[in-house]
Parts: C-alpha cells; sequence; structure tokens
C-alpha cells in the first residue's frame, strides 16, 4: 500500500511538470525578447546619443547627424538618399557641401551606401572648418583694410644746432625706417618736439593669434624716433600692415 | 531593420553593461578583425568621445 502511494505521488508530480514546463518556456521567451529589445533599444541609443547618428525611413533614407559643429554641437546636418531602379539620388542634402556629384556617382558605381554614410559626414564636417576658416579671412582682410585706411603719420627730424622745428613729412606710407641719434641742444626745443614722456600708438592685427601689434614710439630726453612703417605678419597671414 | 542599418554604416557593436565608460568593438569584416574601444565620459567631452569614435570607424 505505501509503494503504491509513493507511485502515485510520482505520477503527480511528472504530470505537474509536464504542465508547468510549457509554461516557463513561454516566460523565458518573454523574458528573453525584453532582453533582447532593451538591449536593441542600447545599441540604438548610443548610436542617437553618443554618436549623434539618427537613420530615418520615409520617401528616401534620411541621414542626420549632430556633433559636427563645435560651436554648435546640436546643430543637425542631414541628406536624404533615395534608391530607384538601381540608382542611387540625392534628394536633399543640408548644408550643401561639394563634389556630391563625384560622391554620388562612386556610390552608384560601387554600391557602398554605408561607406558614403561615413564620407558625408566628413564632408560636413569640411563644410564647417571651411567657414571658419573664411571668417577668419575676413576678419583679417577687414583689419588689413583698416590699417590701410587709416592716416599717415607725420614724422620730425630735428637738426642740430637748428632751433626751429622742420616741416613735417607727410603722405610717403613708404618712408625708410628713421632714427634720428641726435641731441637736441635747447630744452625747449626737446619740450616743444615730445609732447609727453612716452608716446605709443599700436595696430592690432586682429587675423592674427596672438595677435601681433605695430609700435610707434617716441621718447623724450634723446628724442629718439622708432617708427615703422611696415609689418608683415608672418605667423599665420602674409598681409602686410601700412602705417 | 534600422538596427541593421546602424550597425552596418558603423560597424559598431557597443558595450552597454559599462554605464561609466562608453566602450565597444569595433568590427573590421573584411580584415576579420575586432578593435576595442574605451572612452572615460569623466575624462572627455560628449563631442570629443563622439568625434573619437567616428575618426576610428573611417579609417
Amino acid at each position: 500500500m505505501a509503494l503504491k502511494a509513493a507511485i502515485d505521488s510520482v505520477k503527480g508530480r511528472i504530470e505537474d511538470l509536464k504542465t508547468s514546463i510549457p509554461q516557463q518556456r513561454t516566460k523565458n521567451k518573454e523574458c528573453a525578447t525584453v532582453v533582447s529589445q532593451h538591449r536593441l533599444g542600447g545599441h540604438i541609443l548610443v548610436h542617437n546619443r553618443i554618436l549623434g547618428f539618427h537613420v530615418e525611413g520615409g520617401r528616401g533614407v534620411k541621414f542626420t547627424f549632430k556633433n559636427i559643429n563645435v560651436d554648435n554641437p546640436n546643430e543637425e546636418f542631414f541628406f536624404t538618399i533615395r534608391l530607384e531602379d538601381d540608382i542611387y539620388t540625392l534628394l536633399n542634402c543640408k548644408p550643401s557641401v561639394k563634389d556630391t556629384d563625384e560622391v554620388i556617382h562612386e556610390l552608384n558605381k560601387t554600391n557602398g551606401l554605408f561607406k558614403f554614410v561615413r564620407t558625408m559626414r566628413k564632408k560636413f564636417q569640411e563644410a564647417v572648418a571651411q567657414g571658419s576658416l573664411s571668417m577668419t579671412t575676413n576678419e583679417h582682410q577687414e583689419s588689413a583694410f583698416m590699417s590701410a585706411s587709416a592716416p599717415v603719420l607725420s614724422i620730425s627730424t630735428i637738426t642740430e644746432g637748428n632751433e626751429n622745428q622742420d616741416e613735417p613729412i607727410k603722405g610717403n606710407a613708404h618712408l625708410q625706417k628713421q632714427v634720428n641719434r641726435r641731441r637736441v641742444k635747447s630744452p625747449g626745443s626737446a619740450s616743444s618736439v615730445c609732447q609727453s614722456p612716452r608716446l605709443k600708438e599700436m595696430k592690432r592685427c586682429g587675423g592674427c593669434s596672438p595677435a601681433r601689434y605695430l609700435i610707434l614710439m617716441r621718447h623724450a630726453g634723446s628724442c629718439r624716433a622708432l617708427i615703422a612703417n611696415k609689418l608683415t605678419c608672418k605667423l599665420r597671414h602674409t598681409q602686410v600692415l601700412d602705417v | 531593420m534600422v538596427l541593421s542599418m546602424y550597425a552596418s554604416v558603423t560597424n559598431i557593436v557597443p558595450n552597454l553593461d559599462e554605464h561609466s565608460k562608453i566602450s565597444g568593438y569595433i568590427v573590421e569584416k573584411d580584415k576579420d578583425a575586432v578593435e576595442k574601444f574605451e572612452y572615460d565620459t569623466s575624462k572627455m567631452t560628449a563631442l570629443d568621445i563622439c568625434n573619437g569614435i567616428w575618426k576610428i570607424i573611417s579609417e
């Protein structure tokens, strides 16, 4: 009787397992699906947030990039590509970049869409970089123009023994650098020439970094006059600043 | 399908278990090679990390 009861108990357990195993399998599948979706979302999240890369389907496939412009990382750069009759067509591109025809031609020749996408991101970066350089160039040109239009400075010369001051030399923008090392005899004459103990006038070239200055200096006492009439910016530009 | 597009463009398999760092592998099927990348978010800006990864992708 005891043995029979044990057998019945085991049979009952078997029946229970036969019922619960499929249910457990179903739960496992559901869990696997959730995990898979989570990982899927994680992968897409990495591309969207970390790489600033987004793909969107529609009339064509729109590829959008961020983190291109350093000054505005959230600015979106995108293009839309469409495949029809085995031919790729660039529907739009913002901003416009150079050599898109060549790149599209290469795409249709090689069918390398994924490489094309990477290439377009590079071209967006190049477009931004060229835009920055253009701004720098314009700034420098403006600075050079302002310098060139500045009034020409007058130069005084003092002759030993001559108490009267010579007429100032004007209008010549390409004068040679002059150094007058002669000492003035009359204190009154020195006072009339140098109106301040030390006079500086500086012109800034804004196109260079760090900025460079053109310095005009006059000194009292020995009445030296150091004037530089021309300065070439060698760090980045070859513009000539005239005074 | 979307994930396939992302993966094909970037060839990236990100490591989703590490939260303080951005890491993973870049798979180069043509060369049968896998390159590991790892960036510490506390030491680099998001912009630098992004461009660093894209630079590896484009090599």
